[in-house]
């Protein structure tokens, strides 16, 4: 007989409560289950709709209706009283649900044994907190001070309630924080140079625009519920110019297509602003009244700028520049859209001023329907309370050190007295998004401990030690405004967080409580205060007049309002410049190393090793490593690509889907190749996304080469990602 | 041996007795709470009535040698299965596998929750954690099996037919996607201890399968 | 509604966002392989590179459906607004539309075993509403139209891609894209 055949039931019980193993989770007549309750007596299943705010760093930030049943999501949609999001989602706010209910999601706090080696143990909140408490304290310790700790937070999630985890940073003490933007800071100090701060139309009075020029930008990728707002205006008779080094989406949309060298934008716009001065098609009454230096500025372009060398450096006929700039000057309003590829470059901060000295002297600033359109910040004018805190009594130090983010991991390896030790990641992705991915290994592997924030598994969680899960949109409240358009909309909590799903401030006050408890007086992080007290604490008056309302609640019957003062930008004429006007001679520009007027600088070339400059623009299913992973995206596209112009394929003998590595001294990635006419024989185009499950990262070959401006208003310089040069070759 | 059908009277309460245990264990090794000491007495002890199914001796084969396992290799297998913070090789999930679009919290775990609903439950983290996770399909069956044991020992006076609600919800839930879930811990699985459990309960349901029929 | 209800697609105004095909996947919840609409690139020419202009195409609810005819189960109707219905409980996804619909419109989904395809929202449309397509596309570049009141005399019934409309004659009509000046190096 086999031994496994008998076996009586108390045998077993007494086995049972020998080891202890089950004790106490009950015997088959007296059984309570953990996990249940009894169910609450409902008579039908309600459904709600909520408002949501899409909070990702795009110009759209979306108003969303979602519609949720028995506490689940069962759509979203756009909300109609939001007039910019008219109701639509792009075809990355069509694919939210997917991403708060897949099974993928980080659902617990984890460590990881080894960085990398994906060996991971689940533990509690609490013994989360106790491990980066304590550590906290040891840091503070053995070096004095909280400097060694490193936050790199930045865009992953715009919800005000967001800078939070920077409020909590400040509340333990002087630290490191990652500084800068890569994304925008040449332009916003070109802009800070000339009006004083940046502040652009209403959009969607660009359908006032009788010409209108989009300068590097490609709202049909990017900000699609613009372009139908360039659409309309082209509907209506203005005619849409496009300028760009590569055909893009928005480009074939246009009336007329200038296909530019890249970086050479200040050349044209200088050109043009010759031709109109030769013909004084400027406007003299609003130079007057509104502009300082604009005599120097012509007396540069008399000496300096000719079209025929405008023609020389961007490539495009002189003729054609001519008859632009005829146009440009003639018609009012004309407006231009200032794209933020085209400041991505060393002398990108100077070629917008030159674009807004081309605004600036044809008098379309200040009118509806023109304008030097760039992005605006008026309507972040929050308490940010969540943000701003006092570190403890007798913390060390005269405040925090800042870390180039643009230049993050050199200078986390290079920061010293004291170095850096812990890092603490939130709304970002480094491995994945900066340059230098090689480096940013190497700071990583540098760390005492590595702390993530996230939704999903990474490259930069696989280097942590600890992950913490974070709530998506539709967990948390919060409320959102755009850099480009005028609307505020508020975030409601349309579910409950799944799985352990903390908000960032929520995970501030639980550190917070964890330090005080093992080192009172050690964070000053408020730890009581609910989420809906959070929120309220971002109004202030001047938030309410400017979005007409009493009180933050309102919102939650109105629904988006929208800042309507705000539509005209600069219409009053008070700049905010020291001397109160336009200024083409900026002297705060030659505090900062420029030349006081906008001028041409020269644009980077091509080294000789590597004759191709690779643009690596945003890709339209996805934005930087959020949305291109979901498995309905990758129904429309699963693989990264190299665009090639034909004649350069040939060349190389590389033919449409052949592996290309695409090198430099930095690094390579291989991708197949698409050979297309909307790049030019100097560049290669690799557009940046993060693809779950495959070894691409265009940054592994770009330079952390400065722009040529950020640093007043943002702190760095931003980054030249489109001066970077490669090499090809079939493999 | 063979389990008895569950409607031969003399046996019903140790037949619920060993069902209920099983489950039990089951339930509490998916909840975390289970190391390969622990497995290790599991095979001692439970061995003897988990039937003969081929996969149970073959999933009894692999447990014995769990003994000499290490607790943490162990830990971390089951965290790749069953945990994250990757995507799980393994989910626990009925939805994961029967869901078209592979999500939580659709249709698949709308229908578990009714379930749940009919016997008067509802699971404590609503609309937090996915219904059908496997512990709380397990815990689950665990009540439904006691209940039936409290109304034959006549402390439960209810109207709900609990051996019924059980043979369904095994029928519509438990064995339509468990199978397919096991066969992932089969193939994913790294140590002895998680891929003998994956096997022992697949081993189990199929001996409960036909024991129900 | 009687009539022929279909769709005029405006390439010159479509940007190939994908916003359509999204809407009408997250509203109908479709699996991540079946895709009712779909935005296909177009092959370029000397005035625009490929992949710069698309044809977003969903079932053409045709007057005469190949679908409709090879169906052994007569799971395909012809309502009485036009639209192809296609009832997914008669359907025992023998795939023969699959192979007959000349523009790949029927997907065979293989999870339920069954084939599906876009109903031109017909529920919604009975309330009076436009399909998720229409309503969810950015530029207005997606129109539902009835062909007894459409004389759009830009709209084409033939572009370069689509095939041969003589066999079904599908309710689907084209307004083409319409090039600008263009100054490009390297062409």
């Amino acid at each position: 007989m086999d031994r496994r055949t008998h076996v009586s039931r108390r045998t077993f019980l007494k086995g049972a409560a020998a080891t202890g193993a089950l004790a106490g989770v009950g015997s088959l007549l007296d059984f309570q289950p953990v996990h249940f309750r009894h169910a609450q007596a409902r008579t039908d299943i309600s459904t709600e709709v909520f408002q949501n705010a899409c909070p990702r760093n795009c110009y759209d930030t979306c108003a969303i209706l979602t519609t949720v049943e028995d506490g689940v999501i069962k759509s979203v949609t756009g909300n109609p009283k939001n007039t910019y999001t008219r109701g639509r989602l792009c075809v990355k706010g069509n694919s939210y649900p997917r991403i708060v209910y897949s099974p993928d999601r980080i659902k617990y706090p984890m460590r990881q044994k080894g960085r990398g080696s994906g060996n991971w143990e689940r533990i509690s909140w609490d013994e989360a907190m106790t491990e980066i408490a304590q550590k906290i304290l040891d840091i503070k310790k053995e070096y004095g001070s909280t400097l060694p700790i490193c936050l790199n937070k930045y865009s992953g999630n715009f919800n005000l309630l967001n800078y939070g985890i920077e409020g909590m940073m400040s509340s333990i003490g002087y630290t490191s924080r990652a500084a800068g933007t890569p994304c925008w800071p040449a332009g916003i100090d070109a802009q800070t140079f000339d009006f004083g701060t940046i502040w652009n139309n209403d959009p969607e009075e660009m359908v006032d625009s009788k010409y209108l020029i989009l300068w590097g930008v490609n709202p049909a990728w990017c900000a699609v519920h613009s372009m139908q707002i360039v659409l309309e205006a082209k509907k209506r008779g203005c005619k849409i110019v496009a300028i760009d080094p590569l055909f893009s989406q928005t480009a074939v949309k246009a009336d007329l297509y200038l296909q530019i060298k890249p970086s050479t934008d200040g050349a044209l716009a200088l050109g043009m602003c010759r031709y109109i001065l030769d013909n004084e098609l400027y406007d003299g009454d609003w130079l007057v009244r509104n502009a300082k230096g604009y005599e120097e500025f012509f007396g540069y372009l008399k000496n300096n700028i000719t079209v025929e060398w405008a023609a020389e450096k961007t490539g495009i006929p002189a003729k054609v520049i001519e008859n632009l700039a005829h146009e440009f000057a003639s018609v009012k309003p004309a407006g231009i859209w200032i794209g933020y590829g085209m400041q991505r470059h060393t002398n990108g901060g100077q070629n917008v001023r030159a674009i807004d000295a081309l605004v600036a002297m044809t008098g379309n600033v200040g009118i509806p329907g023109g304008g030097a359109r760039y992005a605006h910040l008026e309507t972040w004018g929050f308490n940010y309370h969540a943000m701003v805190h006092s570190p403890p009594a007798g913390s060390l130090g005269d405040g925090d050190r800042l870390i180039n983010m643009n230049n993050f991991a050199a200078e986390v390896l290079a920061a010293d007295e004291p170095p850096i030790k812990m890092l603490w990641i939130a709304c970002r992705n480094p491995m994945a998004q900066d340059p230098e991915t090689s480096v940013m290994q190497k700071a990583f592997e540098a760390m005492d401990l590595v702390v993530t924030v996230d939704q999903f598994m990474n490259d930069t969680v696989k280097m942590s030690d600890i992950v913490l899960p974070c709530t998506t949109l539709f967990e948390s409240p919060g409320i959102n405004v755009s850099y480009w358009h005028h609307w505020m909309n508020l975030n409601e909590q349309a579910i409950a967080p799944m799985y352990e799903a903390k908000h960032d401030v929520e995970i501030a006050m639980e550190l917070s409580k964890k330090l005080n408890e093992l080192e009172p007086g050690s964070c000053s992080f408020p730890t009581d205060l609910t989420m809906e007290e959070w929120l309220a604490n971002e109004f202030n008056a001047g938030i309410y007049q400017l979005f007409g309302i009493n009180d933050w609640r309102e919102l939650k019957s109105k629904g988006p309002v929208k800042a309507e003062s705000l539509k005209v930008a600069w219409q009053n004429g008070r700049f905010r410049t020291p001397s109160g006007k336009y200024e083409f001679w900026s002297e705060e520009a030659e505090k900062f190393g420029h030349h006081p007027l906008p001028v041409w600088v020269e644009e980077y070339k091509a080294p000789e090793k590597y004759p191709f400059r690779c643009i690596s623009p945003h890709w339209k299913l996805g934005i930087h490593s959020q949305f291109q992973q979901t498995d309905w995206m990758e129904q429309i596209n699963d693989k990264p690509f190299v665009e090639i112009h034909p004649n350069v394929a040939a060349q190389y003998g590389i033919h449409e889907g052949d592996n290309v590595k695409v090198y430099n001294d930095l690094g390579y990635v291989i991708v197949p190749a698409r050979i297309t006419t909307a790049t030019s024989k100097d560049c290669v185009v690799v557009y940046e996304a993060w693809y779950k499950d495959k070894n691409f990262n265009i940054n592994y070959t770009v330079k952390a080469l400065p722009a040529d401006m950020g640093s007043k208003a943002t702190g760095m310089p931003g980054i030249a990602f489109h001066d970077n040069f490669v090499n090809i070759e079939k493999v | 041996m063979r389990l008895m059908p569950l409607d031969q009277k003399s046996n019903l309460l140790d037949d619920l007795e060993k069902r209920f245990q099983t489950y039990l264990f089951f339930s509490q090794y998916y909840a975390g709470k289970a190391d390969p000491p622990i497995l290790s007495w599991f095979y001692h002890e439970m061995d003897s009535f988990l039937g003969e199914h081929p996969l149970i001796i073959q999933g009894l084969d692999l447990l014995h040698e769990v003994q000499g396992e290490d607790s943490t290799a162990f830990r971390y297998d089951f965290n790749r299965l069953f945990v994250g913070p990757g995507k799980l090789l393994a989910p626990p999930y009925e939805s994961a596998y029967l869901n078209q679009d592979g999500l939580v919290m659709q249709e698949e775990t709308l229908s578990v929750r009714k379930y749940y609903r009919t016997a008067g439950l509802e699971i404590s983290a609503l609309g937090r954690e996915p219904d059908d996770h496997i512990v709380f399909q397990l815990e689950f069956i665990c009540y439904l099996l006691s209940q039936e044991a409290q109304a034959l020992n006549g402390v439960e006076d209810d109207h709900i037919n609990y051996l019924e609600l059980y043979r369904k919800f095994f029928a519509e839930h438990l064995m339509i996607w468990v199978p397919k879930h096991t066969r992932d811990v089969q193939v994913h699985s790294q140590t002895s201890a998680c891929k003998a459990m994956g096997l022992l309960l697949e081993g189990f349901l199929e001996t409960e399968k036909q024991a129900l029929n | 509604m009687k009539g022929q209800l279909g769709f005029l697609v405006d390439i010159d105004k479509c940007i190939g966002c994908h916003s359509c095909e999204m809407a009408c996947k997250n509203q109908n919840q479709l699996d991540p392989e079946i895709r009712w609409r779909i935005v296909y690139p177009m092959k370029g020419n000397s005035s625009v590179p490929t992949e710069r202009c698309f044809l977003s195409l969903a079932c053409n609810h045709c007057e005469k459906p190949e679908c409709m005819r090879v169906c052994p189960v007569r799971a395909y109707t012809k309502l009485e607004n036009g639209i192809v219905f296609h009832d997914k409980n008669r359907c025992i996804g023998c795939r023969m539309c699959i192979m007959a619909c000349p523009y790949q419109v029927p997907q065979f989904n293989s999870n339920t075993k069954k084939v599906e395809k876009c109903n031109l929202c017909a529920e919604r449309i009975e309330q009076g509403l436009n399909p998720f397509c229409v309503d969810g596309c950015i530029t207005d570049a997606i129109t539902l139209i009835n062909f007894n009141e459409f004389n759009e005399i830009k709209a084409e019934r033939e572009i370069e891609g689509f095939p041969n409309p003589n066999i079904t004659n599908p309710s689907v009509r084209f307004i083409p894209y319409k090039p600008g000046v263009q100054i490009r190096r390297d062409v």
